[in-house]
């Protein structure tokens, strides 16, 4: 687990332009953040290039941080995520080309490394001691969460993967959103 | 549509946090997040519960050129700079530029009076 307040004085030291802080940061949390930034993008080369534009971007915007209330974790995951999905989206038509490509060999083999998404929910919800909670709710919208959580899928990109409408997809999502916010209200 | 419908807001908020909040939808999430309190309330909200399912993503430590570049884009410049020459260079070098560049001036003034006549009635047919 992160140390959230050593993280917090060390988001509010790189603010004021101490670079040790900068690098005490990187090294507690890159590998999760990066870990999470490989789930979505499937590729290592993109991986790495947000997680480098991520880090530019809190040195850059860390007094920013403070206005925004959030962990300083969940600060720096959702830099992460929302740079990893503007990727993510903006090559959306380049992904098929990049998978046929020769030059990119090992596109097929990270994706078949990543973890199941429903197994990584199930295991978060287990740490987030809301398991029972969500699994009280049908398994078509926690995948649906799944999926778009942990691969960054869009609502059509799930519709297609799972073969379902696509007004049932919105519907699951919803569904999905509203249960775990119960879930962890109690 | 109406964004003070703290519902809708609420939903809204969800959707951008989870990424399936697509195309224009998200366009108008984020410039109402700049106008809005009420819809960064609701963004962290939804952050710090989605935050949550990260943790079982598996850590994967990135390679040191990660580090490397992060390091140089935000390194200093003038620091970097001033720290690899000697006080002496640090000292004559505004006077040394300056010099160059008066002396670049001249000689191509001599050397092309016409440039300058020529940019001047390029500029003035624009």
């Amino acid at each position: 687990m992160f140390d959230s307040a050593a993280l917090q004085a060390d988001i509010a030291r790189l603010a004021l332009g101490e670079r040790a802080a900068l690098r005490r940061v990187y090294e507690a949390t890159s590998a999760h953040l990066f870990g999470i930034a490989l789930r979505i993008l499937n590729r290592r080369d993109l991986a790495e290039d947000v997680l480098q534009e991520a880090f530019v971007n809190v040195w850059h915007h860390a007094g920013s941080y403070q206005a925004s209330q959030a962990q300083p974790m969940t600060w720096l995951i959702s830099i992460v995520r929302n740079k990893a999905l503007d990727h993510l989206r903006s090559n959306q038509r380049h992904v098929a080309d990049s998978i046929d490509a020769d030059e990119d060999p090992e596109a097929h083999q990270i994706a078949d490394e990543r973890p199941n998404p429903m197994q990584l929910m199930m295991q978060a919800a287990e740490t987030m001691e809301i398991r029972t909670c969500m699994e009280s709710l049908d398994a078509s919208p926690r995948q649906c969460l799944a999926l778009a959580y942990y691969h960054g899928m869009s609502q059509s990109e799930i519709a297609e993967h799972i073969t379902a409408p696509i007004g049932s997809v919105k519907a699951w999502v919803r569904r999905g959103l509203e249960r775990l916010k119960k879930c962890l209200a109690h | 549509m109406n964004y003070n419908h703290p519902e809708l807001l609420d939903r809204l908020a969800a959707r951008f946090a989870l990424g399936t909040l697509g195309g224009p939808a998200r366009r108008r999430f984020v410039r109402l997040l700049r106008e809005l309190p009420a819809a960064r309330t609701a963004l962290v909200g939804w952050e710090e519960r989605l935050a949550g399912l990260a943790s079982s993503v598996p850590h994967v430590t990135p390679p040191d050129r990660v580090w490397e570049a992060i390091d140089a884009r935000t390194a200093p410049r003038a620091a970097a700079a001033a720290s690899k020459s000697g006080w002496l260079a640090r000292l004559f070098k505004p006077a040394m530029g300056f010099a160059f560049g008066a002396a670049m001036t001249a000689s191509v003034v001599m050397t092309n009076p016409a440039l300058f006549v020529s940019l001047d009635r390029l500029a003035q047919e624009e």
